[in-house]
């Protein structure tokens, strides 16, 4: 049965983050859309695809240094 | 049929349906007596415009001499709608509309429904609407709504201006309103309750913009919102240019759309890697709506925008935007010193993320001007954000056709005296700042047409434009330390916009904020309803039309002539008027145009 997978984002201090992107990488049942460095190479911001259930034990791990959070599609707001 | 039921000159509305009834529940005033109420169907039977369909009575002897309750005599009638209004004023006369019964749809549930109710029942019954505009042209690429009991029907107009709609259970007396949604050029269309006739042609005539616009937009058209903000009354020579402005949104059309040719900076975001030319591209035309409205070029036609000349921006997210891509947009705004960014956009969720961003782009000079959302409830995010200003949206009376949709969005709980009502639509909340005109606003769409819209984005960009002219003349922002950025020139930016905004009283302070910006006192031209009577509102004005000269001077190359020009800290206002009478002359014999 397939695991239905939901975006986040993940921010924080790159020295923190820079052990799990990599951890992030290598799981197959993970998708790292984008990773956003600081001036000094390190991570400070990911996008990342992964079951609500494990973003939900990350965050409770690893906040609040590193916040995990669902990443929300915006609506314009203007028409007819 | 009532003037009321006429008045749609697009296409006219059935008469409505209701049932009559004495409410023997109501005791009588001794002074009136008990109603006769068959009197009253007389008199309804004597009136030419009332149709009595039906008189229902209870069935058996049992009900007619037990029944005590208003059901002894009820008559079902088509009735104009003032006839109606007089009838339910009468104390002891029950109406109501006699709406139609469905058969229950399935269960919501996806869980709970047996495959066997998906199985359609009942008929499907077909409307064709054919779309003209000027000179009897079809209007192709309309998308047209048709609402039944249920989820409305919707289509899109062929190159024939054609669509042919189908609804499930539904017949000609079932449908509620027809909406349309012209893409360009056209006023939308609302018609309650509209003679339509199922397997038949129902032609409808759109209004052009161009026949509330004379000579619009081959003559330049300034927004009835500019107008309501005072723009018409801004020198033209207050331009943006010198001001970074990005708009988050979906791009622009900066490749066809003759009053967006100016746009020349942008970022794509939907793609990966992101792109620096696919902004041009804007396929759901938001973005170019609002840009027109902050910028929109000065060149006699089409609509002026507020901020014309400033350096544009467009960070396009949509569509498929999401809060990373809405950070991403802001780390480009920082990255390239933007001044004023515009988002119309929202989000039921939230995010800490971004509220970090939002605060460290406000520390960094950037102002964020955002929408405050469409869904009527509380303020959305990034609305709720401190570091921003938020934006709500208002509507004036007259300034659309009121066939249009517009009419629609009226709040109904108040309106004041001049006008204004707040939008429906428009979240609210103490953590709305301001309001922007958001209710038919005129602005230019892909490829190269316009079209009036609603929403708080529309409001929005009203603001941000202003904001960017603030920052571009006002004297506060010219010289000292709020020329350089950071929160406090944001800080001033967003007091002197709240200061100078005329407050409206719609009965309830959080649907407007601190009201409706006025550009005249947020330029400092005019100081707080004081057509620079004193001498502070003179100083406050005349220093604003020397940055102003000083801007020109510096253009034209004089700059060092005229190093004096700024008034010294002791001058009263006669002063510096003198001294600024000097420099026009100057300007003057060196040729100069002098505003």
């Amino acid at each position: 049965m397939s695991v239905h997978v939901k975006r986040y984002i993940v921010g924080g201090d790159p020295r923190l983050i820079k052990p799990f992107l990599g951890l992030f990488t290598a799981d197959s049942t993970m998708i790292v859309h984008s990773v956003v460095r600081d001036g000094r190479g390190d991570p400070e911001r990911l996008v990342v695809s992964m079951d609500p259930a494990r973003a939900a034990a990350f965050e409770a791990a690893l906040g609040p240094a590193i916040i995990i959070e669902p990443d929300e599609l915006l609506n314009p707001l203007g028409g007819t | 049929m009532s003037a009321k039921q006429n008045d749609n000159p697009l296409l006219p509305a059935r008469a409505r349906t209701f049932l009559l009834a004495k409410d023997n529940t109501v005791l009588s005033p001794a002074s009136v007596g008990s109603l006769d109420f068959d009197f009253v169907i007389e008199q309804l039977e004597a009136d030419p415009d009332v149709e009595i369909q039906q008189r229902l009575t209870p069935r058996t002897f049992r009900a007619q001499v037990l029944g005590t309750s208003i059901t002894d005599k009820i008559v079902v009638a088509t009735i104009p709608e003032q006839t109606v209004a007089n009838l339910i004023r009468h104390p002891q006369v029950l109406v109501e509309e006699d709406s139609f019964i469905l058969p229950q749809p399935a269960a919501s549930s996806v869980q709970e429904i047996d495959p066997g109710l998906l199985s359609p029942f009942g008929t499907t019954t077909t409307w064709t609407i054919v779309l003209t505009g000027s000179g009897q042209q079809p209007v192709a690429g309309a998308t047209v709504y048709l609402y039944g009991s249920g989820t409305p029907a919707q289509g899109r107009t062929d190159s024939a201006g054609s669509v042919t709609l189908s609804l499930l259970n539904e017949s000609d007396s079932t449908i509620r309103a027809i909406y349309i949604n012209p893409q360009a050029d056209y006023w939308s269309a609302w018609i309650d309750r509209p003679q339509l006739t199922s397997g038949a042609t129902t032609t409808i005539p759109l209004a052009p913009l161009s026949d509330s616009f004379p000579g619009f937009p081959d003559s330049e058209l300034i927004g009835w919102g500019q107008r309501a903000m005072r723009l018409d009354q801004v020198p033209a020579t207050f331009t943006g240019r010198g001001i970074k402005v990005a708009v988050v949104d979906s791009g622009a059309a900066a490749l066809t759309h003759p009053d967006l040719t100016d746009m020349r900076e942008g970022i794509d975001l939907t793609s990966t890697p992101s792109n620096y030319e696919q902004w041009k591209d804007d396929t759901i035309a938001h973005g170019s709506h609002c840009s027109g409205i902050i910028a929109g070029a000065q060149n006699g036609g089409g609509v002026k925008g507020f901020a014309p000349e400033a350096e544009m921006h467009q960070a396009r997210i949509f569509p498929g935007g999401r809060i990373s891509s809405l950070i991403d947009a802001v780390d480009y705004c920082i990255d390239q010193g933007i001044d004023v960014v515009n988002m119309s956009l929202g989000t039921g969720g939230s995010s800490q993320i971004m509220l970090q961003k939002l605060a460290q782009a406000k520390e960094l000079g950037v102002a964020c001007i955002v929408a405050a959302g469409n869904t009527g409830g509380d303020v959305q995010f990034p609305g709720t954000s401190p570091d921003v200003l938020t934006v709500a949206a208002i509507g004036k009376n007259d300034e659309f056709p009121e066939s249009s949709y517009h009419a629609q969005q009226r709040w109904k709980n108040g309106q004041d005296d001049l006008g204004f009502f707040s939008a429906q639509f428009s979240c609210h909340g103490e953590r709305i700042d301001v309001c922007g005109p958001g209710v038919a606003v005129v602005s230019s769409v892909p490829p190269s047409g316009f079209a009036a819209w609603d929403g708080t984005s529309m409001a929005t960009p009203h603001i941000a434009g202003l904001a960017a002219l603030v920052l571009g003349h006002h004297p506060d922002f010219q010289s000292g330390p709020l020329q350089h950025k950071g929160a406090a020139r944001v800080d001033r930016l967003f007091d002197l916009l709240k200061s100078s905004s005329t407050p409206l009283q719609f009965g309830d302070p959080q649907r407007s904020g601190a009201g409706l910006p006025d550009s005249m006192r947020a330029l400092g031209l005019e100081q707080n309803g004081q057509t620079g009577t004193s001498a502070v509102s003179q100083d406050t004005a005349v220093q604003t039309a020397l940055a102003q000269l000083n801007k020109e001077l510096i253009a034209a190359g004089l700059l060092a002539e005229v190093m004096n020009m700024e008034p010294p800290a002791a001058n009263t206002g006669q002063t510096v008027q003198r001294e600024l009478e000097e420099v026009r002359a100057r300007m003057l014999n060196a040729s100069l145009s002098v505003a």
